[in-house]
């Protein structure tokens, strides 16, 4: 069943420079086709420029698209998404400090998730911080106080707090040490066993991606060049880019 | 092999008021051969960062080398003045850093700033400077060298940039280029070609490089040997593709796993449990041994010495026989 369909959307900025209408059109998003199936991690790959941070912001609704159509489970949300289902979908961002509140403390920020769901606001926020592999202890401190993994480990128990349908990880491992980035993957994929989260996975790192996707898009330039099973994408690239950027990727051995 | 710079037992030590100084490096050793590459590798807080600025000789106020020495071509910088210090830097050792826009001055032309260096160090004319830092840009694959000359860094990529600062570095004939993440923030496919260039730069020059990286695989594309920092030690030393083939430390071990492979289909990357330990209250013995598969209760109470395990392998481990 498609949770998340992407159909031919544009998502367009004015540059600086110029005034008005005059200012040049950047197309970020240049006419995309997605479709994320329940259940499914869709990995989204390309370098930076090519759209795939405005691609997730567009699809949770932080940008508006130009044209074309997003649909969540039968639902229009091109033109934001209506109250009942604004919880379904949650994201998780690359620099956990800027993403947190820097004034409250961790139980709160994972509680407000909680209370956001009325049948749950008694829900136990040690548990939540325990299943993201987080001391329960540390509920009390702020998030300066927690080192980088832990916030965003922080960061995924508030998303997950909601018990969204759709996690958007928007480079959500980058930031991190290999060691750190190592747990979080685990954690993700055991969340995903777990409570069954459907993802869209976005980052420049081809080996992070190939970790947890099912299936793979490539995006250049705005727009999705190629998509398909993850291991078909890896193994055998149709497209002129996939290939040039697999044969650029660094690897151990 | 001739060790262009060679760094012996050093100490950094923090200040802090109502306490005991806190040592932030640990008797950290090594060296770099003329003409080859030594790469330090480790994650936040672990001292690398911490090795390059000692060696440059910018440790923040508070901190200070307490003890060891830092030679670079048989003279020792530790307690050499500033102003002979201050020489050495942008000449003989050259700096690469992970922001090239900090390394470089906003409002002026890239060629002019690259000029500048070569006019410091080889009291050429302002003509001929320019000219030389034209070519210097070609050499380092600036595309268009005599127009990109003229451009301010904000009008360049992020791969030019670096370039341009790769460049700069050049005009100053180091002998030594100590490059502290320098592709970290570029692009896979920038990433590559930026390593490609300092490994072109090493065979034509014959210039050493100390190659500062959180990233393995940066290690395993342009270095010939390799240190493994945690928690202010080295725990391993030794050539890159054997260090990496088959580590001897177990956090070594632990952090090729956690690489996660792009070519070839492998389990879950296999995350080592735990933190690293916060320099303020070290676990006694081995620093590692909380987070250690192999700790045995001699870990506890006993920190290994960095002792030659194979020859030309150094590991910092109770039991690095038994490991990888």
């Amino acid at each position: 069943m498609t949770l998340l369909s992407v159909e031919q959307v544009w998502t367009t900025f004015r540059a600086p420079g110029g005034r008005g209408l005059r200012r040049p059109e950047i197309q970020a998003v240049a006419g995309v086709d997605l479709t994320v199936a329940a259940g499914e991690t869709v990995g989204l790959v390309g370098e930076s420029g090519s759209g795939k941070s405005t691609l997730a912001r567009t699809i949770v609704g932080l940008e508006r698209a130009r044209r074309g159509r997003i649909v969540f489970d039968s639902t229009n949300v091109t033109r934001g998404w209506p109250r009942g289902l604004r919880r379904d979908v949650q994201m998780v961002f690359q620099d956990p400090r800027s993403s947190l509140n820097p004034r409250m403390r961790v139980g709160d920020i994972v509680a407000d998730g909680l209370r956001a769901r009325p049948a749950s606001v008694a829900a136990d926020v040690a548990k939540r911080l325990e299943q993201v592999g987080v001391d329960p202890a540390l509920a009390t401190r702020r998030p300066a106080e927690l080192s980088g993994g832990q916030c965003q480990r922080v960061a995924i128990a508030r998303a997950l707090a909601l018990r969204p349908r759709l996690l958007v990880c928007d480079e959500a491992v980058s930031a991190l040490d290999v060691s750190v980035q190592a747990q979080i993957l685990a954690l993700l994929a055991d969340l995903r066993a777990e409570l069954g989260l459907t993802m869209l996975f976005i980052s420049h790192d081809l080996g992070v991606v190939r970790q947890l996707a099912d299936r793979v898009a490539v995006m250049y330039r705005g727009r999705i060049v190629e998509q398909g099973p993850a291991e078909q994408v890896y193994e055998e690239p149709a497209h002129e880019y996939t290939r040039s950027l697999l044969a650029s990727a660094l690897e151990l051995h | 092999m001739e060790a262009l710079l060679t760094v012996r037992d050093l100490v950094v030590q923090a200040e802090r008021p109502g306490a005991e100084p806190l040592r932030i490096l640990d008797g950290v050793g090594f060296e770099v051969p003329a003409g080859q590459t030594l790469g330090v590798v480790g994650e936040s807080g672990s001292g690398k960062t911490m090795t390059a600025t000692a060696v440059l000789g910018l440790l923040p106020h508070g901190l200070s080398v307490t003890s060891g020495a830092i030679e670079f071509a048989g003279t020792d910088l530790v307690g050499l003045p500033e102003p002979r210090r201050r020489a050495l830097r942008g000449s003989d050792i050259a700096m690469v850093f992970q922001d090239p826009l900090s390394a470089l001055n906003p409002v002026q032309p890239v060629g002019r700033q690259v000029s500048e260096v070569a006019r410091r160090r080889e009291g050429l004319s302002r003509a001929a400077a320019g000219r030389l830092a034209v070519e210097l840009l070609d050499r380092v694959g600036v595309p268009d060298p005599a127009q990109r000359a003229r451009a301010y860094p904000h009008q360049l990529s992020g791969g030019l940039r670096q370039r341009a600062v790769i460049a700069m570095a050049l005009a100053g004939r180091p002998r030594l280029i100590l490059a502290d993440e320098p592709t970290t923030a570029l692009d896979v496919s920038v990433q590559a070609r930026i390593l490609g260039l300092l490994a072109k730069i090493q065979a034509e020059d014959g210039v050493s490089v100390l190659l500062i990286s959180h990233d393995l695989r940066v290690m395993a594309h342009a270095t010939q040997h390799v240190a493994v920092m945690y928690a202010g030690r080295i725990v391993e030393r030794g050539a890159t593709r054997d260090l990496l083939d088959a580590p001897r430390h177990p956090y070594t071990a632990a952090l090729v796993r956690s690489v996660p492979a792009v070519h070839t289909r492998t389990a879950a990357v296999a995350p080592i449990p735990g933190n690293p330990p916060n320099l303020a209250a070290l676990p006694p013995g081995c620093r590692f041994h909380p987070r250690c598969p192999l700790a045995a209760d001699r870990c506890r109470t006993e920190a290994p010495a960095l002792r030659e395990v194979a020859p030309g392998r150094l590991a910092a481990c109770h039991f690095a026989e038994e490991a990888s």
